[in-house]
C-alpha cells in the first residue's frame, strides 16, 4: 500500500516503521488507530465535559504515545501539552486546546481513512442456532483465559448467527471490548445473546 | 547460485575486519559486518538472515559475553552455525558465561584454511537444501517447538500499545494482554507468569499500586516487574522507581529491539 500520502502531510512515516518493525505493522498500526478513534474520541470529550482532569490526562497520555507510534509527532505533542497541563491543572489551558486537539485529532484520522477503510474483511459465514450456541460457549471460555486472538476469531465466527438487532448490537459491543482487552465485560453481553439463540 | 550470507561481529574489530576482508575477496561470500552491541545485533541478525555467524572476541568480560545470547533468540528464526574467534582467555570466559549451546571456536591467530574448511561444510549442506535442521542442531535445540516458551504478562489501558507489544514480542514468548490491574490478577490466579509489563498510568489501579500488590504478596512477589512509560512522566517515574524497585523501564513507544532487549536483560 502507498504511504507517500502521509509523508506529504507532513507524518514521519520512517518514524512509525521504526516503532512498528515493518511497513506493514505499520499499516496495521494505522488501522488500528483508525478504528479505536471513534471510541477515543467519545471517551476524552465525556471526561472533558464531566471536567474529570485525571482521566482525561491518562487518556490523552495514551493517544500521545499511540499518535507518536504511527509517526503522527504534531499530534502527539498536541495531547502531550494537554496531558501536561491537565497533570498541573492549567485548566484554562485545557479548555482553550481542547476543541483544537479534538480538530487535528479527526484531520488525521481522515487523512488515514483509506488506509482503515481499505481491506475490510469479508462478513462471516452465516450458523445456524447448535454452532451458534456451540461457539458462543468455546467464546466464553476464551474469554476466561484471556485469550484475545481467540476470542476475536470466535465472536466474528459468532456474528454469522442471524441475531436480532438489539443483539447484533450488543454483539458489536462485546467485539469492541475484546479489542480493547475487556474480557468480563465481553463475557457479561456474550452470556445474555447467548441466551437469544434458538 | 545462492551466496552464503556471513555476518562477522566482535569487540575485536581488527580481527573482524580482516576476516571479512578474506572472506569478501577469497571466497565471494556474502559478508555483512555488524557492531557487537545487542540492540544492534538483534536488529540485524533477524533482517539479514546469515546463515553463519562469525564472533571475533577481544577482552571480553562478562557482561559483553552476555550480549550475544540474543543470537539464541535470533537463532529460533531460522539456522545458524556460530563460529568464534577468541584467544585461550576469552574462550574460557565465554564457555563460562555464554546461554549459547553449540558453536565452534577458531584459535587466534586465524587459520584461514580451517575456516574455510568449515564454511565449505556449511555452504555444501546450505546449496544441498538440507541446511535447516541439520545446522540448527548444531548449537540450539534441535526441536525448539519443545523448549518451554517464557509466558508474559502486559497490562496497559491503551489497546494500540497492547497490540504493538504483542505484535513485537509473539516471534519469541507466549503473550497475555489485559487492560487493567484487576485483570491481571485474575489471569495470575490462574496462569503461571514469568514477567509483567506494567504500564505506569493507568486509571482506576495505576502501575504503581499494581506493582506494589504484586509485591505483598507471596504468591506473586518473585515475578520480575518491567514498567512502560512514557516520556512525559519520564522524570517522575525515574523517582518513583528508585522507590520500588522494578527490574526495569522501558519507554514507550519502544522499539522491537530495545524491548526484546530489555526483557532478556531480565530473563536471560
Amino acid at each position: 500500500m502507498d504511504i507517500s500520502f502521509l509523508e506529504a502531510k507532513g507524518i514521519n512515516t520512517k518514524v512509525g516503521i521504526e516503532f512498528t518493525g515493518s511497513n506493514e505493522k505499520y499499516i496495521s498500526a494505522l488501522k488500528r488507530f483508525f478504528t479505536s478513534y471513534e471510541d477515543n474520541n467519545k471517551k476524552v470529550q465525556e471526561l472533558f465535559e464531566k471536567r474529570d482532569f485525571d482521566n482525561y490526562g491518562i487518556v490523552v497520555h495514551a493517544l500521545k504515545s499511540n499518535s507518536k507510534m504511527v509517526g503522527a509527532m504534531m499530534l502527539s505533542e498536541v495531547f502531550e501539552k494537554l496531558e501536561i497541563a491537565s497533570k498541573e491543572r492549567d485548566i484554562l489551558y485545557v479548555k482553550e486546546n481542547h476543541n483544537i486537539m479534538l480538530a487535528e485529532y479527526r484531520d488525521f484520522v481522515e487523512l488515514i481513512r483509506p488506509i482503515g477503510e481499505a481491506d475490510v474483511a469479508p462478513p462471516a459465514d452465516e450458523i445456524d442456532g447448535e454452532k451458534a450456541k456451540e461457539i458462543a460457549g468455546e467464546l466464553l471460555n476464551a474469554l476466561d483465559d484471556f485469550d484475545d486472538e481467540k476470542s476475536k476469531d470466535l465472536a466474528k465466527k459468532l456474528s454469522g448467527y442471524p441475531f436480532r438487532l438489539t443483539q447484533k448490537d450488543q454483539l458489536g459491543s462485546a467485539i469492541k471490548h475484546i479489542d480493547n482487552f475487556m474480557y468480563d465485560d465481553a463475557a457479561e453481553i456474550i452470556k445474555e445473546i447467548s441466551k437469544t439463540i434458538e | 547460485m545462492k551466496k552464503l550470507k556471513i555476518l562477522v561481529t566482535g569487540k575485536n574489530r581488527r580481527i573482524a575486519t580482516d576476516v571479512c576482508n578474506h572472506l569478501a575477496e577469497d571466497k565471494d561470500y556474502h559478508v555483512i559486518k555488524c557492531s557487537a552491541k545487542q540492540d544492534v545485533l538483534f536488529a540485524t541478525v533477524p533482517q539479514e538472515r546469515p546463515r553463519v555467524i562469525i564472533i571475533c572476541l577481544g577482552d571480553e568480560t562478562k557482561e559483553t559475553i552476555k550480549t550475544f545470547d540474543i543470537l539464541k533468540e535470533c537463532a529460533k528464526l531460522g539456522a545458524i552455525t556460530l563460529i568464534v574467534v577468541a584467544n585461550s582467555e576469552d574462550k574460557s570466559l565465554f564457555i563460562k558465561y555464554t546461554g549459547l549451546e553449540k558453536m565452534f571456536f577458531l584459535s587466534r591467530p586465524v587459520s584461514l584454511y580451517m575456516l574455510y574448511d568449515k564454511l565449505e561444510e556449511v555452504e555444501k549442506k546450505y546449496l544441498d537444501g538440507e541446511d535447516d535442521d541439520a545446522l540448527l542442531s548444531e548449537y540450539v535445540n534441535p526441536d525448539p517447538d519443545k523448549v518451554q516458551r517464557k509466558h508474559i504478562l502486559a497490562v496497559d489501558d491503551s489497546a494500540q500499545q497492547l497490540m504493538q507489544i504483542k505484535e513485537h514480542l509473539k516471534e519469541f514468548y507466549d503473550v497475555t494482554l489485559v487492560g487493567s490491574g484487576k485483570d491481571a490478577f485474575k489471569l495470575l490466579s490462574k496462569r503461571k507468569v514469568d514477567l509483567i509489563l506494567l504500564d505506569y498510568m493507568m486509571p482506576d489501579m495505576d502501575g504503581p499500586e499494581v506493582f506494589r500488590k504484586l509485591k505483598d504478596d507471596p504468591m506473586y512477589a518473585y515475578i520480575p516487574v518491567i514498567f512502560l512509560t512514557g516520556v512525559t512522566e519520564k522524570d517522575l517515574v525515574i523517582k518513583t522507581l528508585v522507590d520500588l524497585k522494578p527490574q526495569g523501564y522501558v519507554v514507550k513507544p519502544s522499539k522491537k529491539s530495545e524491548l526484546v532487549a530489555k526483557i532478556i536483560d531480565v530473563l536471560g
